[in-house]
């Protein structure tokens, strides 16, 4: 079984697309969470391997995404964390990567994007990456990215 | 219409912005976009935006706010008779299925609206004053005199209206930003009122 993955994003049509691309690297995603309370919430109950987290998504419970960045990685620092966001700018890649995020990826993703990130928890979690089917035939992507 | 012609200033950015943004959706359809038109200037009121703006009567607006020096707001708009063409693309279908638009294909409208405005608040944002973080996309359906208000954030605006065609889907896409300009440097780059 590959690595267990929370994915908070507050757009379900993008949750759909990145559980779509991760689970073709053998990924299982193990919950979907709408906003940055939700997220932490998931995280503390689940304690999912790794996150992809939005940066803009509703403010609940007045956690935003840096306060549920910061709130997961005070429950284990070294989980990789993901970024996405639409927007990039640059100051705000960099406090999320100050923070320790493990990378920041723009929105619209490509396969490329999920395979470098694949790549770089490889580093943190070795056997993960032996578990990939990406070298198995895969059925017609739904998604048209 | 007050001011100079802003595309000097402004025009680079605004062309990479839009080609960015034309990839960026040509990536969500899978699909080749084309810039139809790109065209920036300034309004000294919000109903001139109903004599400028080339749009169809009826639309459906995404429009998000920033505020950073300057109020702002940038919109995706489109005819309502091509949301359901968008919404079956952005499924990976071609053609429209249904005129009949569900939470699913307007979230999908949302999200689209933030990856392709994305390049022109990253790109053209700092220049115009607009560098917070934007606010969650509201989307809005109606004619184009009910809906030109909430395209502009104050009474006087910079605009930048980009046309991003999908020729083989019969598409056209309209994005457009509009930075208020009362501050201190566009005052000072204003020539005088005539």
């Amino acid at each position: 079984m590959g690595l267990r993955v929370l994915v908070a994003d507050d757009s379900l049509f993008i949750r759909d697309i990145i559980r779509h691309h991760l689970e073709r690297l053998g990924f299982q995603v193990v919950a979907e969470a709408a906003n940055g309370a939700q997220a932490l919430n998931l995280y503390k109950t689940l304690k999912p391997d790794f996150v992809t987290l939005d940066i803009i998504m509703p403010q609940v419970d007045g956690i935003d995404a840096l306060a549920a960045f910061r709130g997961i990685k005070s429950e284990n620092p070294e989980v990789p964390i993901l970024i996405v966001s639409a927007v990039p700018f640059d100051k705000t890649r960099d406090t999320f990567m100050n923070e320790g995020a493990l990378d920041y990826v723009t929105k619209p993703f490509n396969k490329s994007s999920f395979e470098r990130i694949r790549s770089k928890l490889g580093a943190i979690y070795p056997t993960a990456a032996e578990h990939s089917p990406e070298s198995q035939p895969q059925d017609s992507d739904r998604r048209p990215q | 219409m007050i001011g100079a012609e802003p595309e000097e200033e402004f025009g680079p950015l605004a062309s990479l912005a839009t080609s960015r943004a034309s990839e960026s959706l040509g990536s969500l359809l899978c699909d080749k976009i084309d810039v139809k038109a790109l065209s920036l200037y300034y309004l000294d009121s919000p109903e001139r935006l109903l004599t400028r703006l080339r749009l169809p009567r009826r639309l459906i607006t995404i429009t998000q706010s920033i505020n950073g020096r300057e109020k702002g707001k940038i919109s995706l708009a489109m005819p309502r008779d091509g949301a359901p063409i968008l919404a079956a693309a952005l499924m990976g279908r071609h053609g429209a299925h249904s005129r009949k638009l569900g939470g699913f294909d307007l979230d999908a409208f949302k999200e689209t609206a933030n990856i392709v405005t994305g390049s022109y608040l990253s790109l053209l944002g700092p220049a115009l004053g607009l560098i917070g973080v934007p606010s969650i996309p509201a989307v809005v359906e109606g004619t184009l005199d009910e809906i030109a208000l909430s395209l502009v954030p104050q009474s006087r605006a910079l605009c930048v209206e980009a046309h991003l065609v999908a020729p083989s889907r019969g598409l056209e896409l309209v994005v457009l930003m509009a930075a208020g300009r009362e501050c201190s440097k566009f005052q000072a780059e204003e020539p005088a009122v005539s």
